[in-house]
């Protein structure tokens, strides 16, 4: 009877560990694919509402930088930078990234022209997300540019054509 | 004068490496175009379409693509029955990069092909980098699928919250 008892508990806690284990797994299948990421951010901003200062506001943004360049070395640490914006000055702290591109310079498959400032080996990333509009925790306003100015302004820009 | 010739149609012919992540040309997807293409300029940046690639719907097909510089994250293969829209999720495959950035990387998955025709279909992969803010970066191939009745479809991708 005992070892009969022990065999039923021992079923239960793998039934209970495989259960929640499946509930996991069905958690990160509703992560929102890329592509619905897209759709979610037109539907959103279409319906909008938000008021005006949710959009303004440069602490409502999160901002990072991925560096391709063939002179650094790979780096990974966090920045304070600063924008001017409406005459006032308003400092972000962003999580940069950097990437030594040098081994591929003598690359075959790598093009010369990569290497020219602004190509895809030799250019700075900034992203800018503004974090107060999310689907399923994540942000749905991502913007890029090769400055922190030009990533937030673009970002702001995407957020007002929601503004009530 | 011989040697400059040979530098303008070296460039004009070359397929050097222009994004981060990239269709091979090797592959059965060769690139639309090479240009960079992140969320400002999705789904597939600018430039013409390309002459598509003919493959056969509903069969294991081999897609091959280009990683500049591994990093962590994730790649999803899209399929569009036409005009770069309804995109439908074929595959999701996580990209877990041990250490410091390595040496371009080549990657290889077989992929079942939607089972329906169309001329002007498109496959993309899309690059996730995780990070605070993730950066996403594009590739799109023209192709075309043969050998699906006419009236099969494909179910799109629900995105309903």
């Amino acid at each position: 009877m005992g070892r009969f008892l022990g065999i039923s508990l021992l079923t239960l806690t793998i039934f209970v560990f495989f259960q929640n284990c499946q509930s996991f797994e069905t958690q990160q299948a509703e992560e929102l694919s890329s592509q619905c990421k897209v759709q979610m951010k037109e539907k959103v901003l279409s319906k909008g509402g938000w008021p005006k200062s949710e959009c303004s506001q440069p602490s409502h943004y999160k901002c990072n930088l991925l560096v391709y360049k063939p002179d650094i070395e790979n780096s990974h640490y966090k920045d304070t930078q600063c924008v001017d914006k409406d005459n006032s000055e308003y400092c972000l702290e962003i999580e940069v990234k950097t990437h030594d591109t040098s081994h591929l310079l003598e690359n075959q498959q790598v093009d010369d022209e990569a290497f020219i400032e602004g190509g895809a080996l030799n250019r700075m990333e900034y992203r800018c997300a503004q974090m107060g509009i999310l689907e399923k925790g994540q942000p749905l306003i991502v913007e890029v540019s090769d400055s922190l100015e030009g990533a937030l302004e673009k970002a702001i820009k995407t957020c007002s054509r929601g503004v009530k | 004068m011989s040697k400059l010739i040979v530098i303008l149609c070296s460039l004009l012919l070359s397929e050097g490496l222009f994004a981060n992540v990239l269709w091979s040309s090797k592959g059965s997807t060769p690139p639309r175009h090479r240009n960079i293409t992140t969320e400002s300029d999705a789904p597939c940046g600018s430039g013409e379409k390309a002459t598509p690639v003919q493959l056969y719907s509903g069969t294991n097909t081999e897609l091959e693509w280009e990683e500049f510089i591994p990093q962590n994250g994730y790649f999803e293969i899209y399929f569009s029955p036409a005009n770069d829209e309804n995109w439908i999720l074929l595959k999701k495959i996580n990209n877990n990069v041990m250490g410091e950035s390595t040496d371009l990387k080549v990657h290889k998955v077989n992929i079942k092909l939607p089972d329906v025709s169309c001329d002007n279909c498109t496959i993309q992969i899309i690059q996730t980098v995780t990070g605070t803010v993730d950066a996403k970066y594009y590739s799109c191939a023209d192709i075309s699928l043969k050998g699906a009745p006419n009236n099969n479809t494909v179910k799109t991708e629900s995105c309903a919250n």
